[in-house]
C-alpha cells in the first residue's frame, strides 16, 4: 500500500484527537483525546521510518519514547483530575474557571 | 545519517557529571525524607542545595576542561559545549535560588516536601539535558522532563481549588503543545531522514520546501512557544502562575521559560537555520503581539502575582525580538541576535527571581496577593520595599539597573538588522517599555506613597532574606559588570558550531 | 584642579548617603551635611571656574590656542562590539557654567528650606533626596559619554519624582509626581532612540569622539557622514528635550508639578532639571550645527512653546502656576535660541536660572505669609514684606527683560541672533520672541499688582518671612540683577565675557561675536512697555488705596514711573500748548477714552486669547490627547482581557486557531 495512506490516517486521527480535546466536557475524555493525538504521532513516526529506513531505527525508537512519556503524562493527568474530583465532586472541565481575565 | 562520533558502549561520565549530581541528590532526598519526621523534613532542602552546588562545581570544571571544544555522549545527541555550560550554570543558579525560596514556604506545609524537591530537581535535570541536546528525540525527552514535574508542582496545594485549576490548565495546554510538537518532529524526521539537529540543517539547505515541511517546522516552534508563553500560546500562564504556590511560580516564570528559550534557540538557530526567512518574520510578529498583550493586560491587574505573570509574558515578547531579525545568511547578525537573547535571559532571571522572592516574603504574612497589600510597605519593611522597587524598576528598564542593558541589546540588534521590520520591532520595544512603566510605577508608588493597611513589618526569614538581598545587589552590580556576560555569550553561540 | 572636579558631583552623592544613615540623629536633622556639601561644591566650582574661564579668556585674548577641555575616564565594563562602558568626566566652559548654577541655586534652596520645611516630619528624607537630586544633575552635566548622561538623566527623573510627590499624603500630589515621571519618560523614548542611533552611526558613546568625527565629516569606519541619519538622531533627542524641558506638547506635567514644596520648584523647575534638555542640545551643539533640519525643529518648537505658555500664564490663579508657565515659556526661548546660537541659548539658561529661582523662592515666601497660593487671596503685601517685595520685584524686572537687569541682555541676545539668522525660522523666532516679551511683562505685571498692591484680601495677618528664607532671596537678587553684565556686547569686553568663558571652540567664538542691535533692543523694550501699559490699564481698576507701591520704589523702577511721566507730559503739554478750549478736553478724551481703551482692549483681547488657549488647546486639547492615549490603552486592555476567559478548552481552541493560521502563513507564505 502506498506510504501516504498511513500518514493520512495519522493526520485524521490527530484531528479527531484535537476535536475531542476541544469539545468533550468530561475531563477523562479529554485525556483520551490527548492519547489519540499521541497515537497518531506514533503512527506517523513508524510510517516515516518504514519509508526511509535509516539503520539506527530512529523512527521506532522515537515511537517507543513517545509511548513511554505519553504514559507518564497520562498518569499525571489522571492524578490531577482525581484531585479536582475530590475537591469539587465534578469532572466537568467547564467548571474549572475560577481564574480569569 | 547520524555520525557515531563517540563509542556508544562507554559513557562519558564527566560530561554527565552535573546532571548526575542532581539526580543523585534527588534520589537521596526521596530516601532521606522517609526517614525524617515532622519539622525535620525540611532539611532535605539542604541535600538539594549540596547537590546543586556540586553540579555547579562540575559545570565550572567542565568549562575549564573543554576550552574551545566540546564533549559528546550518546552518539552526539548529548553535547557539552560553551553554550550548554553557560545555560547549565544559569539553571543551577536559579535552582539554588528556588531552593532558598522554598525552604520555609514548604516547611510550613509539612507534607510532600520530599516529593516537591524531587520534582523540582528532576525538572532542573531536564533543563540541563535540554541545553545539551542536539537531537530531536533527546530534545523532546528533556522538554517533557522539564514540563511534567511542573504540572504536578503547580497543583501541589491539594486543598486549594485555584491550585488544582492552574495545574489542570497547565497540563492540558502542555500536553496539547507536546502533541503538536511531536507531530511536527515526526514530519521533520520523515522529510529529512534524521533527527540530528545539524543533520536536519544540512538536509533543509538543499531540500525542497514542501508546505507540509514548513507547517511541521511551525509545529515544532509551537511546542517551545508554549513553554515561553508567547501569544497565542500564553493563555495558561496567568492562571497557572496565580494558582501555583509562589516558589513554583517563580520557578515557572524564570527557569521554565529560560529552558523554553534555550530549546527554541537550538531548534531555530541550528536545525531550522536555513529556513530563517520563513520563521523569522513570523516570530517577529509574535514578539510584537506578545509584548503588547502582556503589557496591556498587566495594566488591568489588581493581583500582584497575575500582574507579574502578564509582565513575564511581555518580557518573553521582548526576548522574541532577536528571533525576528535572524537571517539565513548573515552570521554576524545571527551571533548578535543570539547574544541579545542570552543577555536578556540572564538579566531577566535575576530581576524576575528577585521580584518573586519579594512577593513570596509578603505573601507569607498577607496571603491575598493583592497590590493593595503592598501599601505602605516602604514604611513597614523599607529594605524589602527598596529591593522590590529595584526589581520592578529594573524590569521597567530604568538605569542604573541591569534591565536597561537587556532592553538595549535587544533594541540594538533590531536596529542593526537594517530592515524596515527591524525598525518596527525596535519601535515596539520602546513603546511597550513606556506602557510597562505605568504598572511597575503603580506598584512602586503604592509601596512608598500609600497609607499602610497593616502595621507589622514583613519578616522574610534568613534564606529568603538572603535571596532577596543578594539578587538586589546583583541587579545593580550586573549593570556595571554586564561585560562579563557579553564576552561569554559571544563565545558560546551555537551558530558557529551549528 | 580639574583633575579633582569629580568631587563636585561626588560630594552631594556622599552627603545623600550620610544623611539617610545619620541624619535623624543630627541637631538640624541632616540639613547641615547637605548645606556643607553643596557649599563646598560651590566653592570648588568657583575655583574650577577661575581655572577654566581663565584658560578660555587667555585663548580669546591671544587669539591662539583651544577652548579648555579636560576629560578623564575609567573603564567600567566591555559591552561587546569593541566598545566599553566608561565613567568619565568632561570639564569645559559649559560644564563649569552649569556647575556654578546648580550648586549655587541648590545651596540657596538648601538654606531656604530650613525655614520653609521647618518641623516637617520627613525633614531628613527631604534633605537626602535634595542632595541626591543635586548629585544626579551634576553627574548629568559632567558626563563625557552619552550612556552616563542617560543614567544621570534618569536619576534626575527619579529624584524629581520623589521630590514632587514629597507630600504624598494628598493624592493629588502623588498623582502629579507620577504624571511628571511618566510624561518625561515618554520623552525619554526619544532620548534612548537618539543615543542608540548615534552609537550605531559613530560606534561610540563618547561625546568628544563623536564631535570630532562630525567635525571631520565622517562617521564610524571612516565612511562619509550621513546627515540624514544624524538629523534623525538629533530630532529624536528633541523629543527628549520636549519631555524633560516641558516644551509643547509635553509641557503639561510642569504646572501640575507645582504640587511639590516651593523650594523644590525653585530648584527643579527653574534652574536644574528642566534645563537638562536645553543643556543636552548645548552639549551636542556641534552636531546640531551639522543638521539644519534638527535646528529648524528646535526653532519651531521653541517658538510655539514660548508663545503658547505665555498666553497660558495670563490666566492662572495660582501664583506658582503663573511662574510654571512662565518657565515653560522661557525654556521655549532657550530651545529656540539654540537653533541659531550657542551662547544666546546658554546665556539665557544661566540668567534665567537665577531670577526664576528667585521668583519661586519669593513666591514661597508670599505663600508662607498669605497661607494660600491663590492670587485672589493676596494683595497689599508690599508694605508688610518689604524684603520679599523688593527681591521679587528685581526678579520680575529681570524676567521682563528690563534693562539693565540680567534678563534684558540674555533675551535681547536671542532676538538679535534670530534676526541675524534670517530665513523662515529666524523671522518666526524674532517676531514670536518679541511678542512673547510683551506677554511676559503683561502677566508679571498682573502678578505684581495682585500680590503687592492694594490691600490684603486673604485671611489672617501676613508678615515678613524669617531670615533663613529672606537671606537666599537677597543672595539671589544680586546675580538676578547684575549677572547680565558678564556678557555685555561691547567689543573690547568680548574676550573677557561669558561667551568666552563657555565657548566650546575658539573658532566658533571668533566667528560668532555677541551682537547688539539697538533697533531690536528698542522694539523689544517698546513692546515690553506696551505690555506694561496694558497691564496697568487692566489692573489699575482694582482699588489700590493711597499707598501706591509704585511711588515707594522711586529710583528702582524707572519703567513704572515712566508711565506717570508720559501721562503727565502728555496732559501738561496739551494744556500748555493748547488754550483751554474744546481741544484740551478733546485731547484728554483722546487719552483717557480712546488710547487707554485701545490699550486696555488689546490687553483684554490678549487675556481672552490666553483663556482660550488654556481651556481649549491646553486642557482639552493636549491634556485631552494625553488622557485619550491613556484611556484607549486602558480600554484596549480591558477588551483584550476578555480573551482570558478561564475555560481551558477555549484556551486550547484559541491556541489551535493561532497554530492553524500560522501554519498557513508558513506554508503558503513561502509560495509567494
Amino acid at each position: 500500500m502506498a506510504a501516504v495512506y498511513p500518514l493520512i490516517f495519522a493526520a485524521l486521527l490527530f484531528s479527531v484527537g484535537v476535536y475531542g480535546l476541544l469539545s468533550r466536557r468530561h475531563a477523562v475524555l479529554v485525556l483520551m483525546s490527548i492519547e489519540l493525538m499521541l497515537a497518531a504521532v506514533t503512527v506517523n513516526l513508524v510510517t516515516f521510518w518504514a519509508i526511509a529506513g535509516d539503520a539506527l531505527l530512529t523512527g521506532q525508537v522515537f515511537a517507543l519514547f513517545v509511548m513511554a512519556i505519553g504514559a507518564a503524562e497520562i498518569g499525571v493527568g489522571l492524578a490531577i483530575i482525581m484531585l479536582i474530583y475530590r475537591n469539587r465532586a465534578s469532572v466537568n472541565i467547564d467548571d474549572a474557571d475560577l481564574m480569569k481575565y | 545519517m547520524t555520525d557515531l562520533a563517540s563509542d556508544p558502549t562507554t559513557v562519558d561520565l564527566f560530561a554527565l557529571a552535573p546532571e548526575l549530581s542532581v539526580v543523585v541528590a534527588a534520589l537521596l532526598i526521596l530516601l532521606v525524607e522517609l526517614a525524617l519526621t515532622g519539622e525535620r523534613k525540611r532539611y532535605v532542602n539542604l541535600i538539594g542545595l549540596v547537590g546543586v552546588v556540586a553540579a555547579l562545581a562540575f559545570t565550572v570544571a567542565l568549562w575549564a576542561d573543554i576550552g574551545d571544544g566540546a564533549r559528546a555522549a550518546f552518539g552526539n545527541a548529548f553535547v557539552v559545549d560553551a553554550y550548554a555550560l553557560l545555560f547549565k550554570g544559569l539553571f543551577l543558579s536559579v535552582a539554588l535560588f528556588v531552593l532558598l525560596l522554598s525552604y520555609r514556604y514548604f516547611s510550613e506545609f509539612r507534607t510532600y516536601q520530599g516529593e516537591y524537591y524531587v520534582l523540582l530537581l528532576g525538572s532542573f535535570v531536564g533543563m540541563m539535558l535540554m541545553v545539551s541536546a542536539r537531537d530531536l528525540v533527546m530534545l523532546f525527552v528533556a522538554l517533557e522532563l522539564v514540563s511534567i514535574p511542573g504540572f504536578v508542582m503547580a497543583g501541589l496545594r491539594k486543598f486549594d481549588l485555584r491550585s488544582n485549576e492552574g495545574a489542570l490548565k497547565f497540563f492540558v495546554m502542555g500536553v496539547l503543545s507536546a502533541a503538536i510538537l511531536l507531530f511536527g518532529m515526526s514530519v521533520v524526521y520523515g522529510v529529512t531522514g534524521t533527527t540530528d539537529l545539524a543533520g536536519i540543517a544540512v538536509a533543509l539547505e538543499t531540500g525542497e520546501r514542501l508546505p507540509l515541511l514548513l507547517a511541521a517546522v511551525l509545529f515544532v516552534i509551537v511546542g517551545f512557544g508554549f513553554k515561553i508563553s508567547a501569544v497565542p500560546f500564553h493563555f495558561w500562564a496567568p492562571d497557572t502562575y496565580q494558582g501555583s504556590p509562589v516558589p513554583v511560580t517563580a520557578f515557572l516564570s524564570v527557569a521554565s521559560k529560560a529552558a523554553g528559550f534555550a530549546g527554541l534557540l537550538q531548534v531555530t538557530f541550528v536545525a531550522f537555520a536555513p529556513l530563517a526567512d520563513v520563521w523569522a518574520p513570523v516570530l517577529g510578529v509574535l514578539a510584537i503581539l506578545t509584548m503588547s498583550l502582556g503589557n496591556l493586560l498587566a495594566l488591568q491587574q489588581t493581583n500582584v502575582v497575575r500582574l507579574l505573570a502578564y509582565s513575564s509574558i511581555a518580557h518573553a515578547g521582548y526576548m522574541l525580538v532577536p528571533f525576528g531579525v535572524a537571517t539565513a545568511t548573515d552570521a554576524a547578525l545571527n551571533s548578535d541576535a543570539f547574544r541579545a537573547v542570552l543577555i536578556y535571559l540572564i538579566a531577566y532571571a535575576v530581576m524576575n527571581s528577585g521580584a518573586f522572592a519579594a512577593v513570596t516574603a509578603v505573601t507569607r504574612s498577607q496571603p491575598s496577593r493583592l497590590v493593595a497589600d503592598y501599601a505602605g510597605l516602604g514604611r513597614r519593611s523599607p529594605g524589602l520595599a527598596a529591593a522590590l522597587s529595584i526589581f520592578l524598576l529594573s524590569l521597567g528598564g530604568v538605569p542604573p539597573l541591569v534591565g536597561i542593558w537587556a532592553k538595549f541589546f535587544v533594541f540594538s540588534v533590531a536596529v542593526e538588522a537594517g530592515t524596515a521590520f527591524g525598525l518596527v520591532l525596535a519601535a515596539a520595544v520602546v513603546l511597550n517599555t513606556v506602557v510597562a512603566m505605568f504598572y511597575y510605577l503603580a506598584v512602586v508608588r503604592t509601596m512608598w506613597m500609600d497609607e499602610p493597611t497593616v502595621e507589622e513589618p514583613v519578616a522574610p526569614g534568613k534564606a529568603l532574606g538572603f535571596a532577596v538581598g543578594g539578587l538586589a545587589v546583583l541587579t545593580v552590580v550586573l549593570f556595571l559588570g554586564i561585560g562579563v556576560f557579553t564576552d561569554v555569550a559571544g563565545v558560546s553561540t551555537l551558530v558557529a558550531s551549528g | 584642579m580639574s583633575s579633582v572636579a569629580w568631587l563636585i558631583p561626588a560630594l552631594p552623592a556622599a552627603s545623600a548617603v550620610v544623611i539617610v544613615a545619620l541624619g535623624r540623629k543630627m541637631p538640624v536633622g541632616g540639613a547641615e551635611i547637605g548645606i556643607l556639601s553643596l557649599a563646598t561644591a560651590f566653592v570648588l566650582s568657583l575655583v574650577l571656574a577661575v581655572e577654566v574661564f581663565g584658560a578660555n579668556v587667555a585663548a580669546t585674548t591671544s587669539g591662539v590656542g583651544e577652548a579648555f577641555l579636560h576629560t578623564a575616564r575609567v573603564e567600567l565594563a566591555p559591552i561587546g562590539a569593541g566598545d566599553s562602558l566608561f565613567a568619565g568626566i568632561r570639564i569645559d566652559g559649559l560644564t563649569v557654567m552649569m556647575f556654578l548654577l546648580v550648586t549655587f541655586v541648590s545651596l540657596m534652596v538648601h538654606v531656604y528650606s530650613l525655614g520653609y520645611l521647618h518641623g516637617d516630619e520627613r525633614f531628613t528624607w527631604y534633605y537626602a533626596v535634595l542632595s541626591f537630586f543635586s548629585a544626579a544633575m551634576l553627574l548629568l552635566v559632567v558626563s563625557d559619554n552619552l550612556m552616563l548622561l542617560l543614567v544621570g538623566w534618569e536619576l534626575v527623573g527619579v529624584s524629581s519624582f520623589l521630590l514632587i510627590g514629597f507630600w504624598w499624603e494628598l493624592k493629588a500630589n502623588s498623582d502629579a509626581a507620577i504624571k511628571a515621571f511618566l510624561t518625561t519618560k515618554l520623552g525619554d523614548v526619544g532620548l534612548v532612540v537618539g543615543v542608540v542611533a548615534l552609537w550605531g552611526q559613530f560606534g561610540t558613546f563618547d561625546i568628544a569622539a563623536i564631535t570630532a568625527m562630525v567635525g571631520d565629516g565622517v562617521q564610524a569606519g571612516g565612511a562619509p557622514l550621513d546627515t540624514g541619519l544624524l538629523s534623525f538622531a538629533l530630532i529624536a533627542f528633541v523629543l527628549g528635550v520636549v519631555g524633560k524641558s516641558a516644551q509643547f506638547p509635553l509641557h503639561t506635567w510642569l504646572p501640575d508639578a507645582m504640587a511639590g514644596p516651593t523650594p523644590v520648584s525653585a530648584l527643579i523647575h527653574a534652574a536644574t532639571m528642566v534645563t537638562a534638555g536645553v543643556f543636552l542640545v548645548a552639549r551636542l551643539y556641534p552636531l546640531y550645527s551639522a543638521a539644519p533640519a534638527a535646528q529648524a525643529t528646535l526653532a519651531v518648537i521653541g517658538a510655539i512653546t514660548l508663545l503658547m505658555a505665555g498666553l497660558l500664564a495670563l490666566v492662572q490663579e495660582d501664583i506658582k502656576k503663573v511662574l510654571a508657565y512662565s518657565t515653560v515659556s522661557q525654556l521655549g526661548y532657550m530651545v529656540a535660541a539654540l537653533a541659531f546660537s550657542y551662547t544666546a541659548g546658554i546665556f539665557h539658561l544661566f540668567t534665567h536660572g537665577f531670577f526664576k529661582a528667585l521668583l519661586f523662592l519669593g513666591a514661597g515666601s508670599i505663600i508662607h505669609a498669605a497661607h494660600s497660593n491663590n492670587l485672589r487671596d493676596m494683595g497689599g503685601l508690599a508694605k508688610v514684606m518689604p524684603t520679599t517685595f523688593a527681591t521679587f520685584l528685581v526678579g520680575t524686572l529681570a524676567l521682563m527683560a528690563v534693562p539693565p537687569l540680567a534678563g534684558f541682555w540674555s533675551k535681547d541676545e536671542i532676538l538679535v541672533e534670530a534676526a541675524a539668522a534670517g530665513g523662515y525660522t529666524g523671522s518666526l523666532v524674532l517676531v514670536v520672541g518679541a511678542l512673547g516679551g510683551a506677554l511676559t511683562v503683561l502677566y508679571m505685571t498682573r502678578v505684581l499688582y495682585l500680590t503687592f498692591a492694594g490691600s490684603f484680601r486673604g485671611e489672617g495677618h501676613p508678615h515678613e518671612s524669617p531670615r533663613s528664607m529672606t537671606g537666599p532671596l537677597v543672595a539671589l537678587a544680586v546675580p538676578a540683577a547684575l549677572i547680565g553684565l558678564v556678557n555685555l556686547p561691547v567689543e573690547a569686553f568680548q574676550p573677557y565675557a561669558f561667551s568666552a568663558w563657555t565657548m566650546f571652540s575658539l573658532e566658533y567664538w571668533q566667528t560668532h561675536p555677541i551682537a547688539f542691535e539697538p533697533a531690536i533692543a528698542a522694539v523689544a523694550v517698546g513692546l515690553a512697555l506696551a505690555g506694561f501699559l496694558a497691564g496697568w490699564a487692566l489692573y489699575r481698576a482694582l482699588p489700590l488705596g493711597d499707598d501706591d507701591p509704585a511711588r515707594r520704589l522711586g529710583p528702582v523702577s524707572t519703567v513704572l514711573a515712566e508711565k506717570y511721566y508720559l501721562d503727565r507730559l502728555w496732559t501738561d503739554l496739551v494744556t500748555r500748548t493748547i488754550v483751554r478750549d474744546t481741544a484740551a478736553p478733546a485731547a484728554v478724551t483722546l487719552n483717557d477714552e480712546v488710547i487707554d481703551r485701545a490699550v486696555a482692549g488689546a490687553g483684554r483681547a490678549t487675556v481672552a486669547t490666553g483663556r482660550r488657549v488654556y481651556d481649549d488647546v491646553d486642557q482639552r486639547g493636549i491634556d485631552g490627547v494625553l488622557h485619550g492615549l491613556a484611556t484607549s490603552t486602558w480600554w484596549s486592555g480591558a477588551r483584550l482581557r476578555l480573551s482570558q476567559s478561564g475555560n481551558v478548552q477555549l484556551y486550547a481552541g484559541a491556541m489551535l486557531t493561532g497554530v492553524v493560521v500560522l501554519a498557513i502563513v508558513f506554508a503558503v507564505g513561502e509560495v509567494s
